[in-house]
């Protein structure tokens, strides 16, 4: 374990509900650029393939749409 | 070592200008392997080196690099850090009313400021700081917001997250027990706390 110094040991920090704000900043200003990256066409996808392709999603991509939807749900 | 311009910028990648506190808390926690898969690279002002030295994190600041760029700012730049670092220090959020002990926040909000960082984000810790950078206009997040997204994009666990930051908060970072246990709540349950 490294010993060495802090700066500012004192400093008033954020609270934990700024920090789910920022990890939230973090992800659109992510996302916002990875857009820009490459164009983006808009498609119309029936509700039914939306939902048949849940199957095809990996344990740890479930969990992101879990929390997505947790989300959306308690908004 | 320094440069002064940010040059060349990859499609689609997010970039990131730190101050000192949340690379200290990245190298505590060996999370700059983190940062710099999550950002494409982090640019740090003249004074956050110097500060990281200070500290002693020369070794950890080498083995960044090339991730971590230092960067130097203008002597215009310099000028605004100082008013900047005026206003942290008088901000009612500070404890610490030295100008001189806030310039690597003000000279990281300084460097954000540039045209080149208008879509990217500015890493502090410091609500003083933090506060005043939102005043003017920056997009900001904290070390902990950076681990708080890595649990919700699969890259590390909720345990890890605890891990970190409770091994930051042992080395002197000033999160407290009841904040860590906060944050770790809300990696588990996916939710933000009230």
């Amino acid at each position: 374990m490294k010993r060495k110094s802090v700066h500012e040991p004192e400093a008033k920090l954020m609270s934990a509900a700024d920090v789910w704000d920022d990890a939230q900043q973090i992800a659109e200003v992510l996302r916002q650029n990875l857009l820009k990256a490459e164009p983006a066409v808009q498609l119309q996808v029936p509700l039914s393939v939306f939902l048949s392709a849940l199957d095809s999603l990996s344990q740890d991509e479930l969990v992101l749409l879990r929390q997505r939807v947790e989300e959306r749900l308690a908004a | 070592m320094a440069q002064t311009k940010h040059t060349g910028r990859l499609p689609g990648a997010t970039y990131a200008v730190s101050n000192t506190g949340p690379l200290i808390s990245a190298f505590q926690s060996d999370s700059f392997p983190l940062l710099a898969q999550i950002f494409a690279a982090l640019h740090v002002p003249g004074a956050c080196i110097v500060e990281l030295e200070r500290h002693g994190w020369e070794e950890e600041l080498l083995a960044a690099m090339p991730k971590l760029v230092p960067l130097e700012l203008t002597a215009d730049e310099e000028e605004r850090a100082l008013t900047f670092a005026r206003e942290i220090a008088q901000h009612p959020d500070t404890s610490d009313p030295v100008v001189e002990n806030h310039l690597g926040e003000a000279q990281a909000i300084v460097l954000a400021l540039r045209p080149e960082y208008r879509d990217d984000l500015l890493l502090l810790d410091e609500l003083a700081a933090r506060a005043i950078a939102k005043e003017a206009g920056l997009k900001v997040s904290g070390f902990p917001g950076v681990l708080l997204l890595a649990t919700q994009n699969g890259l590390i666990s909720a345990e890890e997250l605890k891990a970190r930051l409770e091994t930051c908060r042992q080395q002197g970072t000033h999160y407290g027990a009841k904040f860590v246990q906060q944050v770790h709540t809300m990696a588990k349950q996916g939710r933000r706390i009230k």
